[in-house]
């Protein structure tokens, strides 16, 4: 057996064994710190990212398997009935859109008139989630998309619902996103009501945003849409991000407490679409 | 001498729970149901190979996890680390314990461990997902008693081809 010359240990303490422990935790303690205040993780995953890069795919490989086993298993008939079921919604988005084409135009040559700047267009592809950041607290997504896609730090992604996040760091062929509700993001929104704009910043859990600034004299009613305000020139402006659950306001407080539930369902998803800005229409 | 240590077991079963863990559903609730396979493994090839498991080792595991999940670097360094050092004092006595008594050791052995990253967080300003340390450990205990049979069972195995 493995070990049986070493039964001193039973009986024994091992100085060196305690000495060797604390070593290596003092260690670990000085990375840890070292990691909270600079950030070293990021800059170590982004170098070692051709090491891990292979291990997010293998582990992503079993999720594909399931999913192609699903599409043989489903039913010829049930595919074809889907799809008529797609091409028919295909159908009244594209007839939805007829008006908001012209509407589009209409628009731009107002802008024109009033020389303001033209509103950013935008490209949008489908990006497949391969891991997320498994740990509840960091709220980041690695996308199977990366610099060689033409991903860059700063794009945005989002669901059919709403935004969900901004892409933080590129490798070759996949992104980490980090998402809207990760406690160090932060995004300007308005109130779709009253129009006051304000910052909203991740809570930590999947589904909750916080407002810390609004002034007690703002009137806010639960329910109501906040959009991307545009402030700050990441985000484009007007797209829907959260609805208001929660506000109280405490006497001799300066500011409401409130929470907006997050209208893109980050935990359940799947796909995300990433917004690539196509080159800016000169006015 | 002691017999050959199984080392292309003890790696491939390590790299095997490291993906495991790394396949868990990420932030939907059940990711909290997740059990912490690379822990598992490593108690038990530090109960079957004792000393021959050394803190490097558990530090180079735990660093190649923060890394992949995304955690503070270190963080599970610092609980695998533990988990070896606490082990080599323990781990004569807990081999021959019965099964019910190993998940029980391994339930607080891996909450104790689960305590040093409460700490870490709350001293760095992390956040802390309370459900996931008490839930964790008992996923863990529920799942050693397979865990060792199958992993006793390859082991053996091993052994076997390598004597014939």
């Amino acid at each position: 057996m493995a070990g049986r010359n070493h039964n001193s240990h039973l009986f024994l303490e091992s100085v060196p064994g305690s000495l060797k422990y604390l070593g290596w935790v003092l260690l670990l303690v000085a990375l840890m710190i070292g990691d909270a205040r600079n950030g070293w993780l990021t800059r170590s995953r982004e170098i070692l990212a051709f090491m891990l890069e292979p291990l997010y795919y293998l582990v992503d490989s079993p999720y594909r398997l399931a999913e192609r086993l699903d599409l043989w298993l489903e039913k010829h008939e049930q595919l074809l009935e889907e799809n008529e079921a797609l091409s028919r919604e295909n159908a009244r988005l594209k007839l939805d859109l007829l008006p908001l084409s012209h509407m589009q135009e209409e628009n731009r040559q107002l802008r024109e008139l009033l020389n303001a700047p033209p509103h950013r267009d935008f490209n949008t592809r489908m990006a497949r989630i391969l891991n997320a950041g498994l740990d509840s607290y960091n709220q980041n997504l690695l996308i199977d998309l990366g610099s060689e896609d033409g991903v860059e730090s700063g794009q945005i992604l989002a669901t059919e619902n709403g935004i969900a996040g901004q892409v933080r760091s590129t490798q070759a062929h996949s992104s980490w996103v980090m998402l809207i509700t990760d406690p160090d993001h932060a995004l300007p929104v308005t109130f779709s009501n009253s129009g006051f704009r304000t910052i909203a910043y991740g809570s930590g859990s999947s589904k909750e945003l916080v407002l810390p600034h609004v002034p007690i004299s703002q009137s806010v009613s639960e329910g109501e849409l906040l959009v991307t305000s545009g402030m700050g020139g990441l985000f484009p402006a007007g797209y829907p991000v959260a609805r208001v659950s929660a506000l109280s306001s405490e006497k001799g407080e300066r500011f409401k407490r409130i929470t907006a539930t997050v209208l893109a369902r980050l935990d359940e998803l799947e796909f995300l679409l990433l917004m690539q800005a196509t080159k800016e229409v000169k006015p | 001498m002691s017999a050959a240590i199984a080392w292309p077991v003890v790696s491939g079963s390590l790299i095997l729970a490291l993906l495991l863990e790394l396949l868990s559903p990420g932030l939907s609730a059940v990711s909290v149901l997740w059990p912490p396979f690379v822990s598992l493994v490593l108690i038990y090839w530090c109960l079957e190979t004792g000393d021959r498991i050394e803190m490097w080792h558990a530090v180079a595991l735990g660093l190649l996890l923060d890394l992949s999940r995304g955690v503070i670097l270190g963080q599970h360094a610092l609980e695998l680390l533990t988990l070896v050092f606490i082990l080599q004092k323990i781990r004569l006595r807990v081999r021959f314990y019965p099964f019910w008594q190993q998940s029980f050791i391994i339930f607080l052995l891996l909450f104790c461990t689960l305590q040093l990253e409460v700490l870490s967080r709350y001293i760095l300003g992390y956040p802390i997902d309370h459900w996931r340390i008490i839930i964790n450990p008992l996923v863990a205990m529920a799942l050693w008693p397979w865990l060792f049979l199958l992993l006793d069972y390859l082991h053996q195995r091993f052994r076997q081809r390598q004597f014939k």
